[in-house]
């Protein structure tokens, strides 16, 4: 596995802790590739780098889950620079949607011309993970054929992320 | 010799049981390649292999209301209905395999040897029947399609040919049963597919009541799938059925040309707008893919163990549609696209990232289940129907 390969990788991993989907559900959206460029493209790759470099710590010192999400809490989300790329990365998943980042995140971290609320594709909008978690179809897509309204929305946890307890690189 | 193939009723029941099973053996191969393409990427290839998949749906229905025309309810759920693949069809001079793969190259090219029109080798033996040709290797050929009635040797040459043959069939005994005041179409009226709860589906549904319904109702298949006319001479607009609309192998044809075809037009030559087919932008699924390729990795193997099992139910439904609960289709229609769902998650699902290679789903139907599943669906419809 070469770097760019580990580092989308990594972004999965980040991802699904974040989305409570796992990786399954990730790659079936079609979107890996599309958002963890729009991703780099927009905050930069050093940035991205620093982000999946905080997570790999944070999973490797988690003894259990709990210790893991305050290592998320606190490393990530509750990071001044870090947070909001993050939260970014929420909603580019569930919407499909990169949401222009805070004035003070640009002011202080830099403004990419790119960085504008946008619809990555026409396809992200349909695979947004907020339609799986309500079972519904995107409005105007994927139609889900004549009298499915009748039906209850069958919502099932079967793709939501695990904790999987890291093995830090050194004792490998 | 006798040339006709069939001969008594029985044999025109086998026949249209292996039309149906024909009919929905290329569903699989057609689905998986068109899930294969990328999103919002060749949009011309996945309109081509939509139409033709949704059409393949018209012709199974098709089949199954002639077949109850005559009396008869299908059974999709008979043991080897569902092909173990990669499977045989019909071919001519060299074999071909069909395969659960990605939309390459190789597989736009067993597409239109699926399709293709009939053209009976000049070298056929006189003691074969019409559109057939004798084989060598029949024996490999798992599907019933291609075991013609009474012969270890010969198959049909094209799936247009094997119409031909029970259109054959259904005029010579239902002339033999007029002679007697009687007639072959005793089935029930109301066993047949109405358009009332079949719908966007490649056309409109025949209903089936006697030889001339019958009639139409095959030759419509045959003209979707084939065209009207014989291909070996390049003629004007032989690509095109009665209704003025093309006909798969020259939908798929136009693929391999990277250009549509236009009124007017030789099948060598189409002149109407260029497009581009993109084959890189394709998700590499592992050809024929097993759940035993997936033992290392749960989730993989879990989402497609639940696509076989929600494929096998939908099978279980459209049974039943085929037996009097048609307007369950409504809601098989809202199952397909489910299945949709369920097969692009897995396609998109790498195997493993060095080589690249991606998941699919497998098709594998659990043989050992279908009695429970059987008596599961007929609960299922009671129920449905009488909420």
């Amino acid at each position: 596995m070469n770097t760019q390969q580990n580092q989308q990788q990594q972004f999965i991993e980040l991802s699904g802790a974040l989305t409570d989907f796992n990786a399954f559900a990730l790659h079936g959206t079609g979107q890996v590739e599309h958002y963890y460029k729009t991703l780099n493209d927009i905050v930069g790759r050093d940035t991205v780098e620093q982000l999946l470099c905080v997570f790999q710590t944070v999973s490797e010192c988690a003894c259990d889950e709990q210790m893991f999400l305050t290592g998320i809490r606190q490393q990530i989300m509750g990071d001044v620079k870090l947070g909001p790329v993050a939260r970014n990365i929420i909603k580019l998943w569930y919407t499909g949607t990169w949401y222009q980042l805070p004035r003070t995140w640009r002011e202080a971290y830099g403004k990419s011309e790119q960085d504008k609320t946008f619809f990555v594709s026409s396809a992200s909008y349909t695979e947004g993970l907020l339609w799986q978690a309500i079972d519904a179809n995107p409005s105007g897509a994927k139609g889900p054929g004549y009298g499915s309204w009748s039906e209850p929305p069958r919502i099932h946890f079967d793709n939501s992320w695990q904790f999987v307890k890291q093995q830090s690189v050194q004792s490998k | 010799m006798n040339e006709r193939i069939i001969n008594t009723i029985d044999d025109l029941y086998q026949m249209l049981d292996a039309a149906i099973q024909l009919e929905h053996a290329t569903i699989p191969p057609y689905l998986t390649a068109l899930y294969s393409i990328h999103p919002e990427t060749n949009l011309e290839a996945t309109a081509v292999i939509r139409a033709v998949l949704v059409e393949e749906m018209l012709h199974m229905t098709l089949s199954a209301n002639v077949l109850n025309a005559l009396g008869r309810h299908p059974n999709v759920l008979s043991e080897g209905f569902m092909p173990s693949f990669p499977t045989y069809l019909p071919d001519g001079e060299k074999d071909f395999q069909v395969s659960i793969a990605a939309f390459t190259p190789e597989t736009l090219e067993t597409f239109l040897n699926i399709e293709r029109p009939s053209k009976p080798p000049k070298n056929t033996s006189s003691t074969c029947p019409n559109g057939c040709i004798t084989r060598a290797n029949h024996a490999r050929f798992h599907l019933d399609a291609i075991k013609p009635l009474k012969s270890p040797t010969y198959s049909f040459y094209s799936i247009g040919d094997f119409y031909d043959a029970i259109i054959d069939g259904i005029k010579f005994l239902e002339t033999q049963a007029r002679e007697c005041g009687e007639t072959i179409f005793i089935g029930d009226p109301k066993y047949q597919v109405s358009n009332k709860y079949y719908y966007s589906g490649g056309g409109e549904v025949i209903e089936v009541t006697d030889e001339k319904s019958a009639i139409a109702a095959l030759n419509l298949i045959k003209e979707q799938g084939e065209g009207k006319a014989e291909l070996g001479e390049d003629t004007e607009n032989q690509e095109f059925d009665s209704e003025g609309e093309l006909s798969h192998y020259y939908r798929f044809k136009q693929l391999q040309f990277g250009r549509y075809y236009q009124k007017g037009d030789r099948p060598s030559n189409p002149t109407g707008a260029k497009f581009e087919v993109d084959f890189s932008k394709v998700y590499p699924i592992k050809t024929n893919p097993k759940l035993s390729d997936f033992a290392e990795n749960p989730t993989l193997l879990k989402a497609a163990k639940d696509f076989n099992h929600s494929y096998q139910e939908f099978l279980g439904i459209i049974n039943a549609a085929f037996s009097g609960h048609q307007n369950l289709l409504l809601g098989a229609v809202c199952d397909m696209f489910r299945l949709k769902e369920f097969a692009s998650q897995l396609i998109r699902n790498p195997i493993s990232i060095e080589p690249n290679m991606h998941a699919g789903p497998t098709f594998e139907i659990d043989t050992s289940s279908r009695g429970s599943l059987n008596d599961k669906v007929g609960q299922t419809c009671v129920h449905k129907e009488r909420a």
